[in-house]
């Protein structure tokens, strides 16, 4: 029985541009600007060295997902159009802590696994010179549990892909005073500040997988040591300057008193609280229009939502579409797109 | 644990089988609806009891059959009711005394006693010649209610059996890498016949066919687990239709053997009885 | 009642189509960004399907956690309003296990499952309409929600049934031919011949088998080119989008 010519379909396909991919054979490589989809021969030269994304048979390499083929020197991988947000080294993340256990907490960071946070990664009241005592281990509910959110930062990833966090800085630690989204992971492009401090007394952590947290501005670790506004906003722009923004040692032995792991929110005024409904409505905006979620974006969507005289009204997709093409204008005119 | 697939890779196994050689059951009957079936180490008990009752308010033309497993296996039990029950092996039509108002309820209990591979198969090869055998006392029916007779009284009535399915259960192992059985032409995957219990750990999948000797597939499972070429389980099902001819023909002996073995003990009674 | 006329003299079916057509097939991928990671929505002719997947994740019990491989784990759900006559569906239903045990199984040979240690994927597919096709749907709608969600998969699994009306083999039947015809349902692995799955529940003559895989396996192909379409547009799509 020909197998070719026996089978149709009862009604044609809707789109004509995938003319070109019907015709596409195994047999040849696919352009470089072209999806590869799994089980798809993506070349049968046995020179390329196989990366992520794909997979081998003697010479032929498969395509394991559905993305795009990078060749970097002689590099071959897939790029998956989607994908889980991956730890790296260095990243500053915002993590929800889901298990206490032996010496360690483990934390969502929407990763593929959880990460893990250990007890001698966190800053312990008392000051950087405390040691860790027996009590501790038994106490660490005291200091976070479950459910409580944090930011940090990935100190090592191992073998399997997993992430190891610390807290030991000022800028880390347990979060309060706002409220948590989400957004896709690979709108958040990655800086050199993720902590950025917004008009209206509002603050903004932009974690690198995607985790954000909005909050009611904390004077005292504000994010620049000068409480200049103008100053404050060169400085988040990611210049680097070597002391600015680290503390005297004074400084850290007040502040790392239990204050630090207190579940106590401060009383946030109302007008606080719409700026922060209406920064959330915004990125949440920034997420629907796939656009990269930067301090800048965000300023620009929060002055184009101002037309919007109802916070609420910001979450219809009109609205979202509005402000998206807003800050694209804005951006263009500002010729920095 | 790997180099008893090294030996089934080069066709060998450790129980001298070759690869599509069956165990040879042996049948232990008891009493009528008692039988016992052991082939190497796995060892199944099977009771058939019979009732009467009504009939199911949706099918008042039909008798009822009951299948029992004392063991929760899901597989086991959904492959025997496929076989059994949904081929209509045992004609339950013939078990209606009454339309709508009597009729017989056989009850088939499984009981595993030992368990060393293959449990599917040997189940309804005990059930089918259970079935075979198994007789139902005679009855006559006065006034509104039903008489029924010992066995030994009036002749005892054999249930109607249709046809006789006979099962396989394949095991099949890969004996190189996913990628290979995934994406190279030549097939490679090795298939052997009744798996003992090391065999079935070993195992990359399995498949269940169940067939009788009109040629008739009635039931074939393959539900995941590695990929088998299309070609490959075309040339099982033949290999085991040929199989299932001689089971049937092993299955009917059995039976025969039976039967006389009884009618020769009925005419010794009667012997008896005369002096 | 007289039997419907499921295949007339001239070669039609019920629904007009012929022995070799397949029921309208529409997919869409990526259909719920928010609340998985990976999903998609099949319609086959009236069969409609959604599946999401959750995944690569911290396994929710410390049991469900393997240390060489991802754990996989399947949850079928078949609304009340499903089928022609609303029915009730207990989710330890016999019939729903071993559905939900065939596509672990399933799709566990198509995962890169050595990928992902100490990890667990867990599938949700939910049956809206039901009207033939039920495995088979629910196959491909699978695959596609694990290729949205960027799991890294060996080849699609696409999956079709086939029935046997007297000698004529039917391709993909709805409600009305399942009830009637024995069939059996396929899943082919991407372009191969390598069967993953293949379930068949009624009587069908030996002799009839091979018309009967062979005419399921070239329909699984041409369905495996039409999710690769979808797949393949909406990635150009997003990708228009991004830059």
């Amino acid at each position: 029985m020909e197998v070719a010519d026996i089978i149709s379909i009862s009604k044609p396909s809707k789109f004509e541009d995938v003319d070109s991919d019907i015709e596409m054979s195994d047999g040849e490589e696919p352009r470089d600007n072209g999806i590869v989809t799994p089980g798809e021969l993506v070349t049968d030269d046995p020179v390329w060295m196989k990366g992520h994304g794909t997979y081998f048979l003697k010479d032929n390499t498969y395509s394991s997902v559905a993305g795009n083929v990078s060749r970097v020197n002689r590099l071959l991988s897939v790029i998956p159009l989607r994908g889980k947000y991956q730890p790296e080294t260095g990243d500053h993340v915002v993590g929800r802590i889901t298990e206490v256990g032996n010496k360690r907490w483990k934390v969502d960071i929407g990763a593929k696994q959880d990460a893990v946070l250990m007890l001698g990664s966190v800053n312990l009241p008392g000051g950087v010179l405390r040691r860790k005592s027996e009590s501790d281990e038994l106490q660490m509910r005291n200091f976070l549990k479950e459910g409580d959110l944090l930011n940090a930062e990935v100190q090592t990833v191992f073998n399997n892909g997993s992430a190891s966090l610390h807290t030991r800085s000022l800028k880390y630690g347990k979060l309060r005073n706002g409220i948590f989204l989400t957004v896709p992971s690979s709108l958040v492009i990655k800086s050199k500040n993720h902590s950025h401090d917004l008009p209206g007394d509002v603050s903004v952590i932009l974690g690198v997988n995607g985790f954000v947290w909005l909050n009611k501005t904390n004077k005292s670790t504000s994010n620049s040591v000068v409480n200049n506004k103008l100053q404050s906003t060169i400085d988040s722009k990611g210049n680097y300057d070597p002391g600015k923004g680290s503390v005297s040692i004074t400084r850290l032995e007040e502040e790392s008193s239990w204050e630090i792991y207190s579940d106590k929110n401060d009383k946030i005024s109302a007008t606080v609280r719409d700026n922060i409904t209406r920064y959330y409505n915004v990125i949440k905006a920034l997420s629907h229009g796939e656009l990269g979620i930067t301090e800048q974006r965000i300023n620009l969507g929060y002055q184009a939502s101002l037309q919007f005289g109802n916070i609420g009204k910001l979450i219809e997709i009109e609205s979202m579409e509005n402000i998206c093409q807003d800050i694209i204008t804005n951006e263009r005119m500002r010729g920095s797109m | 644990m790997s180099y008893h697939k090294e030996f089934i890779k080069n066709g060998e196994r450790l129980n001298g089988r070759k690869l599509s050689e069956l165990r040879v059951p042996e049948v232990d009957i008891g009493q009528n609806g008692e039988l016992t079936i052991s082939a190497g180490d796995t060892k199944i008990f099977i009771k058939i009891s019979s009732e009467i009752s009504k009939p199911y308010d949706d099918k008042p033309n039909e008798g009822i059959l009951i299948i029992n497993n004392d063991i929760d296996n899901d597989i086991l039990s959904r492959i025997v009711e496929k076989s059994i029950r949904k081929s209509n092996a045992l004609d339950l039509e013939s078990l209606v005394i009454s339309t709508g108002k009597i009729c017989w309820i056989i009850k088939i209990d499984l009981n595993i006693l030992n368990f060393d591979g293959n449990l599917i198969d040997y189940c309804i090869l005990g059930i089918m010649i259970n079935l075979l055998l198994y007789k139902l006392p005679n009855y006559d029916i006065v006034d509104n209610s039903i008489k029924l007779y010992n066995l030994d009284e009036k002749a005892p009535i054999s249930l109607s059996i249709l046809h006789i399915p006979i099962c396989f259960t394949i095991s099949f192992y890969n004996p190189s890498t996913i990628e290979m059985n995934l994406k190279s032409d030549e097939v490679f995957e090795i298939s052997l016949f009744d798996a003992d219990k090391q065999e079935e750990d070993l195992r990359d999948s399995y498949m269940v066919i169940t067939l009788n000797s009109n040629k008739e597939i009635i039931q074939l499972s393959k539900l995941g687990g590695i990929p088998i070429n299309s070609v490959e389980v075309l040339k099982l099902c033949e290999i085991c239709y040929d199989k299932a001819k001689e089971m049937t023909q092993w299955i009917k002996d059995v039976v025969k053997k039976e039967e006389e073995k009884t009618s020769d003990r009925v005419k010794m009674l009667a012997a008896v009885d005369q002096r | 009642m007289p039997r419907l006329e499921l295949y007339s003299p001239e070669g039609l079916r019920i629904d007009g189509r012929r022995w070799n057509e397949l029921r309208r097939f529409e997919c869409k991928i990526n259909t719920h960004p928010n609340s998985s990671d990976g999903s998609s929505y099949v319609e086959q002719g009236n069969s409609k399907v959604i599946c999401t997947v959750q995944g690569p994740m911290e396994p929710k019990l410390r049991s469900q956690m393997n240390h060489d491989e991802a754990n996989i784990e399947v949850n079928i759900s078949i609304a009340n309003f499903a089928t022609f006559q609303r029915k009730k569906r207990s989710k330890n239903e016999r019939r729903i296990v071993e559905l939900k045990n065939t596509l672990e199984n399933t799709v566990k040979q198509c995962i890169i499952t050595t990928l992902y240690p100490r990890t667990l994927i867990s599938i949700n597919i939910q049956v809206l309409s039901q009207d033939g096709g039920l495995l088979s749907s629910m196959t491909n709608a699978m695959t596609l929600s694990l290729i949205d969600a960027g799991i890294s998969m060996y080849d699609y699994v696409s999956s079709i049934s086939v029935g046997l009306f007297d000698q004529f083999p039917l391709l993909d039947l709805n409600t009305l031919e399942e009830n009637e015809l024995s069939y059996l349902t396929v899943g082919v692995i991407g372009k191969s011949d390598k069967l993953v799955m293949l379930m068949l529940e009624n009587k069908v003559p030996l002799d009839k088998l091979e018309e009967l895989i062979s005419l399921a396996i070239a329909g699984s192909h041409r369905l495996r080119d039409l999710m690769d379409n979808e797949v393949k547009r909406h990635g150009k799509l997003r990708l228009k989008n991004l830059n």
